[in-house]
Parts: structure tokens; sequence; C-alpha cells
């Protein structure tokens, strides 16, 4: 009995290395579990062997079928394998291939200036707040400390629903709404829309600005310049300096403009800078004690600083536009490129 | 305001490369950069003149006034003639060859009387460079033989580098080199070399000549005159004339030269009149009558109005205040009594009088911006020792002094922990008063408190915050450290409503879109092109122009434009824009504006998303309503309804639907009125959507989990056949309405053609029936589509296909 087991494991052993396809599978198949098969044949002798020797040798060929049986799936998923490998070739793609222009939609420079400037002011501390395009007299210039002489209210300039009414110039009007309704402290921005009257290669009768303001116990003009530093290292790159120059705002005092080194001669002086290795990038200031009073704040307690940015300037610097126009002449080649 | 260096430092001991003064002074708030364009500056308009050296005069063959030159030019010798009495042998000359551009005109060959010239010598005067008409302009030695003149002359007239500064309103002590040299000296701890004033008077009392008579003292406080005998008043001394064209001032006579002078140095304006052409010796400062008019020095008649401030004598207007003197008294070579004028005028008046004659000057851009009474005192007398010295001049005896304007007094004082909190750094006392010292104000500190003393020149110090400003700006802004705020506070909540619009926005994105953004302006022929009433829309008062003068109601017509403007490149597209629309609420706005702070009583802005699609196949409308209603699930609004509309003017009327939720409008879609289509020549059929933001944000539905369904559902199709006008809206209400079991009807396919009869459609749905508790089966299933027929059958005449 031992013996015929080992020849059909030997013969099994044999066999099964010589098998190439589904075909000679099925028949070895048969060869040894078929019901004239090997293994079957071998059952059927148990019967007429003792107790004992029927146990142990059933158990002997129970083994070296489940081994056969084992062998032979192995077997099949290897042919099963070799097949798909065999075919692959045949579903060869030229994978340089597309069809179509590829496109996709496209939001406007100015989305994507305002959405990365506001980011970075909100980690900040910053939230956004907005206010209305047609203001009044009174917080477009009046509650911002500028008096009716002064030549920013020049009628020519800006532009007139009727005697108290315009569209607002600056977005800093925003500030005063928000300061009459808050206490501090607080930081708020402001992004929108504003109007002058100018149009020309450098100036469109609408654009868009940016107004920060932070009011508290203690916030200085170095915390101004700090949280500037921050704003144009994340904007621009971390290689980019600020340079503060002392300015004159009716609505801040001390006041600044605030110049970001060039990012083409990185600061030796270029074209892009007219020669001074500086591009101003916005104004800024200690917030006028006159604009906190108007505004229900008292000045004697808080006080803060604000600034404010012309977005299409920054998204030029940013993006390298060299025609302001070009953000609302709309041609959808240009939006294209962003 | 121009700044001559070279010239700067009669004011003020420096040794620093003219790119270190401008840092200097752009550091501390004066925007200095180095100027060289001096071209347009100098009114340098030739080109093509080189510098000639005559080598041989000789006499012209007929005619006795004109002598033949030979001129070495550089590379050649050129023929000229030349009638100018100066003319002689070795002296250089600017010469302009054939094909030069003087002034416009381009020298050419001539010839006169049988000689040709091949060029032309210019004078001072042709060329623009001088007012000298007397001859030949004679170059100095230094002149190079062919050289552009051009270079010589800017190198001449300026002999110096310049630089051009940015001045701020609030200082107009620094529109004077005086200023400038102060700003200056402080930062260089140097001291301010002021020009020593001394008046040699002659025996001759001033009353004898003039008189002044100021009628409007609030409108010049202050009126000082002297009057100056000269002998002479030919060109000036060459240093001033020099300095003046660096400052970019042209010279004109030796007396109004130092007038302009003493301008550049003190930042006081000052006028000179000829004293005989002044009619009575009176001079009256008075309004301008209605309708009176003047020719002012530049040789234009000007329309006064009857707020602006003239100088008069007893006949007639001699020169527009604190603008421009008339021609009528001006000061000439032959000028023997010179009266000199300096004055304060109120800033506003001298403002608007400038404005109305579009007439900007020298003079006008400082008195504009309030100067101070003392200043006109000195200056007074700094450009009268100047006139008596160059002109061989004497000074009468006295100075008139007319109006109630006084030197203002005021101090400010600074609690020292200020400093610290408001500018974020510690500053020693010493350095404190050495700061204001070198500013030239006086303080004390007593008890932690500084105490300023603030000169005249610095009307533009108030408060307190203005000395940190000082303080802050002569330590150095960039010294200053920075911090980031220490002070804790709570952040304020998100602006949902803000961060939504952004959402909005990177949505259509997603879809495919491109965002614009247009002018919030609209003009009268596009709203009428829209059939939109201007009456109903806010006007701007003052606009640019036409295409600027309303505001818009509505997206539409601006996105239009947009697709008008861009279909020769995009035979399809999709764009959008967020921005917003303003509306107003009551026409009283208009009756009495006066003090009105809150307009949004009056006017309504509110932020729209607006969407408009072109395609090249099917159709629009259904294109861009799955856009639409993709949008309203993406911002989780579920049962957004499209609903048939007739009312929006500028839509097709049987194309266009409002989009509600709840019976709350959110907006509308539809096509464009096909003859708006035709009027604006668009080629292509055009859809486009209008939401409401604000709508859309409140519209939204919460997020809330239901448990998934346990049991499968059984989905039937139904194809069924109704009139026409029958809503698919009103079909799939009904369908609802007819068994619990109905989970959702979608309808998938509308059809009208040959086998569908006349008037009516075919409309397929795909229902999806379930049960919630147990397995529904088809039997059960079919019984409820059974009945969905016939109660379409009973409401709407539908048949099955």
């Amino acid at each position: 009995m031992e013996k015929e087991i080992v020849k059909i494991k030997n013969n099994f052993e044999k066999d099964i290395k010589k098998v190439a396809n589904f075909d000679e599978l099925q028949l070895l198949k048969v060869k040894y579990l078929g019901r004239k098969g090997q293994i079957t044949l071998l059952f059927k002798v148990l019967p007429s062997l003792s107790v004992e020797e029927k146990r142990k040798w059933g158990v002997a060929i129970n083994s070296l079928k489940q081994e056969i049986e084992r062998r032979l799936e192995e077997k099949e998923k290897e042919i099963k394998e070799e097949v798909v490998l065999k075919n692959l070739e045949k579903e060869w793609l030229d994978v340089t291939y597309y069809k179509d222009e590829i496109k996709i939609g496209h939001l406007h420079p100015l989305t994507y200036t305002f959405k990365e400037i506001i980011n970075i002011f909100r980690k900040l501390g910053f939230e956004v707040v907005e206010g209305p395009e047609i203001e009044s007299d009174f917080y477009n210039f009046e509650a911002l400390n500028i008096p009716k002489q002064h030549p920013a209210r020049d009628t020519q300039d800006s532009f007139y629903i009727v005697s108290d009414i315009l569209l607002r110039t600056h977005t800093s009007p925003v500030q005063v709404r928000f300061m009459e309704k808050h206490q501090p402290p607080f930081g708020v921005i402001v992004p929108g829309r504003v109007y002058r009257r100018d149009f020309d290669a450098t100036h469109t009768p609408m654009f868009h600005q940016l107004e920060g303001l932070m009011v508290g116990e203690n916030i200085n003009f170095g915390n101004l310049k700090a949280v500037l530093e921050y704003f144009a290292k994340e904007f621009f790159g971390p290689e980019r300096k600020l340079r503060f120059r002392p300015h004159h705002f009716p609505f801040t005092e001390p006041s600044a403009e605030v110049d970001v080194s060039c990012g083409i001669c990185g600061g030796s002086g270029c074209r892009a800078c007219k020669y001074t290795g500086w591009l101003e990038i916005l104004g800024a200031g200690m917030v006028h004690p006159n604009v906190l009073a108007i505004s229900g704040i008292d000045s004697s307690k808080y006080q803060g600083f604000a600034f404010g940015m012309g977005i299409e300037r920054i998204a030029m610097l940013k993006y390298n536009i060299d025609d302001l126009r070009l953000f609302f002449e709309n041609d959808l080649r240009f939006c294209e490129e962003f | 305001m121009r700044i001559p260096l070279k010239w700067l430092k009669e004011y003020i001991d420096f040794n620093l490369s003219a790119e270190k003064v401008a840092d200097i002074l752009t550091n501390i708030g004066i925007e200095a950069t180095l100027f060289k364009d001096f071209d347009k500056e100098l009114g340098l308009n030739f080109e093509g003149v080189v510098v000639g050296k005559i080598l041989e005069v000789l006499p012209h063959p007929s005619e006795p006034n004109l002598k033949i030159t030979h001129v070495d030019v550089g590379k050649e010798t050129l023929k000229i003639i030349c009638g100018a009495p100066n003319t002689k042998e070795n002296i250089k000359v600017p010469v302009g060859k054939i094909g030069a551009k003087v002034l416009g005109k381009t020298v050419s060959k001539k010839e006169i009387k049988g000689v040709i010239s091949e060029g032309i010598i210019f004078s001072g005067k042709e060329l623009g460079v001088s007012e000298d008409a007397s001859g030949i302009m004679i170059l100095e030695d230094d002149a190079v033989v062919g050289q552009d003149f051009k270079e010589y002359i800017v190198k001449k007239i300026l002999g110096e580098e310049v630089l051009e500064a940015e001045i701020t309103p609030n200082r107009p002590d620094w529109l004077s080199l005086l200023g400038i040299a102060r700003e200056l000296a402080a930062v260089l701890s140097k001291k301010v070399k002021y020009p020593e004033v001394k008046i040699k008077e002659s025996k001759e009392k001033i009353e004898n000549i003039l008189s002044v008579e100021v009628k409007e003292s609030d409108l010049c406080p202050k009126y000082y005159a002297r009057v100056i005998k000269i002998n002479k008043n030919q060109g000036s001394p060459e240093y001033i004339q020099k300095r003046l064209l660096a400052a970019g001032i042209r010279p004109i006579n030796a007396v109004v030269d130092i007038t302009n002078y003493v301008m550049i140095e003190t930042g006081q304006p000052l006028h000179a009149f000829d004293g005989q052409k002044i009619e009575g010796g009176k001079i009256i400062v008075r309004k301008a009558k209605k309708g009176e008019k003047i020719v002012t020095l530049d040789g234009e008649e000007r329309n006064l109005n009857d707020q602006i401030l003239v100088i008069a004598d007893n006949k007639k207007a001699i020169a527009i205040a604190g603008i421009m003197g008339g021609a009528n008294s001006e000061v000439d070579e032959k000028t023997q009594i010179v009266v000199l004028e300096s004055a304060l005028f109120d800033f506003y008046a001298i403002r608007k009088a400038s404005q109305f004659l579009g007439l900007r000057t020298e003079a006008s851009s400082r008195f504009e911006k309030s100067l101070w009474v003392d200043l006109a005192k000195t200056a007074i007398d700094r450009a009268a020792q100047l006139i008596a010295e160059i002109c061989d001049g004497e000074i009468l005896a006295g100075k008139i002094e007319v109006g109630p304007g006084k030197p203002e007094k005021r101090e400010i004082q600074l609690p020292l922990f200020e400093i610290e909190k408001k500018l974020g750094f510690c500053i020693k006392k010493d350095k404190l008063k050495e700061i204001f010292n070198s500013l030239e104000i006086p303080t004390v500190i007593e008890k932690d408190v500084l105490r300023a003393a603030i000169p005249s020149f610095r009307p533009d110090l108030k408060i307190k915050e203005d000395l940190l400003e000082e303080i802050a700006r002569i330590y150095g802004y960039n010294n200053i450290p920075s911090s980031l705020p220490e002070e804790k506070f709570y952040p304020l909540p998100e602006n949902k409503q803000y961060s939504f619009k952004q959402y909005l926005r990177e949505i259509l994105k997603s879809f495919g879109a491109y965002e614009v953004y247009s002018y919030s302006f609209v003009s009268e022929s596009l709203l009428k092109t829209f059939y939109l009433d201007p009456q109903n829309h806010i006007k701007v008062a003052n606009p640019i122009t036409v295409d600027f003068e309303y505001m818009r109601t509505t997206l539409i017509p601006s996105l239009f434009q947009v697709w008008l403007q861009n279909q020769k490149n995009y035979p399809s597209l999709f764009i959008f824009e967020l921005a917003k629309t303003y509306h107003l609420l009551d026409k009283n706005i208009f009756q009495n504006s006066k003090n009105i702070k809150n307009p949004e009583k009056f006017i309504e802005e509110k932020f729209k998303l607006a969407g408009l699609l072109t395609v090249e196949e099917g159709e629009v409308f259904y294109q861009l309503k799955e856009k639409v209603m993709r949008l309203l699930l993406e911002i989780n609004i579920k049962k957004g309804e499209f609903l048939p509309e007739n009312k929006i003017s500028f839509l097709h009327p049987f194309r266009q639907a409002v989009i509600k939720k709840d019976e709350k409008i959110l907006g509308f879609m539809g096509e464009i009125h096909p003859l708006i289509l035709a009027e604006l020549k668009s080629k292509t059929r055009i859809a486009v959507f209008e939401l409401d933001v604000d709508s859309l944000f409140e519209a939204r539905d919460p997020i809330l989990y239901k448990p998934l369904p346990k049991y499968p559902a059984v989905i039937l199709d139904l194809s069924i056949i109704v009139p026409e006008k029958i809503l698919v809206a009103d079909i799939l209400k009904e369908i609802e309405k007819v068994s619990d079991f109905i989970e959702k009807v979608v309808p998938f396919d509308l059809y009208k053609g040959p086998q569908v009869p006349e008037n009516h459609k075919s409309i397929s749905l795909r229902l999806f029936y379930r049960h919630p508790e147990r397995t529904l089966t088809e039997e059960e299933a079919k019984e409820i589509h059974q009945q969905v027929v016939q109660r379409l059958n009973q409401k709407f005449k539908a048949t099955l296909r």
C-alpha cells in the first residue's frame, strides 16, 4: 500500500510539471481524482483491509488527495494568471493620446488674491466684515477725520449719487460702522469694491481694497509692523522685506506707507521698481483718536492700527501683470491664465 | 518738489551722495528719487542740435546784414548764413544741422540770396533755453565741438544733481529748501544755516508811493508789501537762473527770478508788480466782480467768478491772488519801481479758485496747503534785499502790513508712557529732547510729560499723536522693533456669509465656469436694450462717461457684454460673476439727502450670483438648468423649484423660470430675449441665471442623517403623452400624491416629434417604489404604477405611449 501511495505521489509530481494549459490540467484531475482516478481507486481498496489498516491508510490516502487537490488549484491559478499576462500586450494603449483641449473653470485673479490675503489675516485673528458701497459723506469722510475742505473731498474725485451720498472711495468707512457696534478688542479685515473718478492707464473708476483694523488696549505700532511683515512674507515669500516710510493720512497718526522689496531684482534696483528696490504695497498707521472717538470708542483706553491695500496692485505684483485694465476687460483668455 | 542738492547745501552742510540723501529723506517721509529726465521738465523741445565752433566769418555777397560762417560741428564743417550781431570767429554755438527739429520745426537747406545755408545757429530764445534773443547763444569753453547740445545745456542748466520729492499735503514747510534742510539736519544732527537778512532802507517812505486795502480779511489774513526802486532788470545772475531751472522754473528777469528763488528757498510765494502800472498807487485785495476778466502772465484771458480773490488797483484786477499775476502789471526790463507782495491767503479759497480756473501754479500749490503768517513776513525782506542787491536798487522805508493774521502759539503735551504704549519701544529722555531740538521744536520734560512749543512752520502738529509720529519718524520707522500683538482676545465668529460666497465661486469653477469682474455701472443705452427702466436705477450724478451712468440692478447685461466681447474667441462659454446689485428702496433720498448718515435705508445692496451659458448644440436652457440644479444641490438646497415666469423683460417670455424654494424666491433663469440677441448681434441663443446670494444662504437645508433603506426598491419606467403645456413639475407632484411608497420620480426623456400628436409631448419617467418596513413585491409596485397611470389620465389626459 505504501508503495502505491509513494508511486502515485511521484507520478503526480512528474505529471503536473508537464501541464501547460487548462485542458491538460483537466485530464490530470480526471487521472487522479476522477471516478476512475488513481486516488479513487485506492479508496476502493480500503474496505478490504483490516480496521486498523483501514484507518491508517485511509488517513494517508486522504492527505494525499488533499495535497493533490491543493496542487491542482495552485496550478489552475498559475495557468489563469499566465493567460491574463499573455493577453496584456494585446491591450496596449497609446498613452500619449488625448482628445480635445482639456479645459477647467477659472476664478478671477482678484478672487485668488483676496482669498490668499484673507486666509493669512484670518490666521492672525482677523475676521471679515463687509459694508455698503453706496455710502454717506459721514462714513466715507467726516467720521474718518477728513474735513470738508480736504482735497480728498473734491467732488470731481468721487462719484456722487446726491449731495451727501456717494460711492465709497475706500473701504475705511466700514471701520467706523464696525466700531459703532463693537467694543474692542477685535481685529477685522474688510474686502470690497471702491470707486474713484479716474480712468486712464493706471486708474480704473472701480477697484478693490482690503482694509485691516485691530484695536485693543495695547495694540501698538510695533504690532502693526509685525502683522504686516508676517503678511508680506506669507504672501510674497520669506525672502521679501518690508520698508515703512512716514506718510500722511487723515485717519491715522502716525501714518506709514509700506513698501515690499522688489521680487524681480531682490532690492538692487530694476525697471519694475523704478530702480529703487522697493514696491509700494499699502498704507497704514495708528488709528487717529478722532476716528475712534466718533465711532464710540474711548480713545484714552483703546488704541489700534489700521491698514489698507489696493488688491489690483497686489495682484499685479503677485502675478506680474503689467496693465491694470486687464482686470475688468474680461478677456477670457486673461482669465484662463489663472 | 524738486530739490537741487548743491542749492540745498547753501542751508546745510553735508557730504553725501544723491542716492544717500534720497534714502534719508524717504525714510523720514519725503519720498525722494534722483531726477534724471529733464527733457520735458526743462521744456527742451529740440533734437539734433549740436555744439559747433565758428571757424571763419565772411560777408554775404549781397546782404550787408548777413554773414557767411564756416562752422565745425565735429565730423564736418558747415556753411551757415547768420545775421546775429554777435557773430564772430572762435566762439562755440548751438547749431541745428539739416534735419534737426527745433520747437516742432525741421531745419532744412535754405538758399538766401544765392548762398546756400546748411543749418542754423540759434539764440537761446530760439531753443527755448533762455529769454535772450539779442544774438546767437555763445557757449562756454567746456562745450565740446560735436557734442549733443542737449547734454551740454542740461549740465549747464543744472550744474548739480536734483532729487524729485513727493510732498504729503500736511507738510507745506517741505515745499521749501529750508524745510527740507531742517529735516535733513534733524537726521544728521546738524544746524540749518538760515540766510542772513539785512534790510537797508532809503529815506523815501513807502507810503508816498503805495497804499494797501484788504477788503476780504477772511480770505487774506495778512498782506505785506515793500517797494524797491531799481536801476536795471536784466537777466538774473547765472547761479540764480541755473538753480531755478534745476528746480523746474524758467528764468524770466532778475526781479521775477528772485521772487521765485525766495519761494523755493522759504516756501513763501511772492509776487512783484511794476509799480508804475498800478493805477492810483493803491492795491486793493477784493473778490472779483461778476464777469470780470484778466489776462494772466501766461497770456491767457481768464474769466473770473465772484468768489475768486484778486489783487486790484483802483481800476482793474492786476493779479489773481495766490495764483498768477496779470499781464497788465508785469515786471519787465523797463521796470523801475517794484512793488513786492508777500501775503497769506485762505488755502481753501485758493484751491477752489485754482480748480475753477484750471490753473495750478507753484504759488497756488503752496497757498492751497495753508501757510503760516510769519513766513510771509521774513520772506518779503529776503526778496527785497536780493532785489536791491542784484537790480541796483534801494528799498523804500517801511513795510506795509495789513490784516489781522497773527502767528499761532500752541503747546502740545505728551505723557512719556504713551511712547512705549503706542509705538512699542522705549526711548531715553535725552534722545527725546535731541529729536525735538533737531527739529527746532522747543520742548520741556517735566513730571514725565513732554511739553512741546510748536513753531509756526509746523501747522501739521496738533495733537500728541502728531508728536509720537515725529519721534517715530526721526527714530526711524524701520528701527522700531516689530512684535506680534500680545493682547489676547476671543476671535470674532467666522463670517459665514463671506465664506459662502467664496464657496459658490469654487462650485462654479468646478463646473467649468470662468469668473469675470465687470463694472458696477451700466449705460442708459444698455438698460434700454434690456428693456430696463433707467428710472428704477440709481444714477451717478457725475459719471466719467455715459457707460458708467447707472448702478446696475442685475448682472445679466454686464455678463452679456462680456459674452459679446469674447464670442470671436469662444464658440461656447460659461461665465459667472458674483457681485452686488443696487436697488432704490425710497426715492425720497433725492428730495433731501443732506445729512443722511445711513443710505442703506434708501438703497439696498444685494450680492448676486449670475451666470451665462452658450452651447454649440442642444437646448441651452436645459443645459444651464442642470448646472443651476447641481449648484443648488452642492449647497444643500434639495427642493429648488423652477416655475414658469414671464415678467422678466430681457428674457424670452416662454423660456424663463423663477427659482424658488418653499415659496421663497431665490432667483431666475431663462434665455435672453431673441430681440436683444438680434440687436446686439449675438450669433447663438444664450441662457442666463441670477440668484440672490443671501437667499441661497438662508435656504440651505441642514444636513441630517436618516437611516439607509433596508429593503430593495422596485424601479418601473413610464412613458406618457400629455398636452404640451402640462408641466412636468405638476405631473411629478401628482404622482407623489398617489402612494407613500413612491420614493422618487425622475424624468429622463422629453420628446416631441412624428410619433406624438401635435401640441402634445411625450415624457418618460422612472419611478422608484419602496416600502420602509418590508420588501415590496413587483406585483404590489405594478398595482401602484397602474394607479399612477389612471391618476395621470384623469388629471392631465395622459395616455401611455
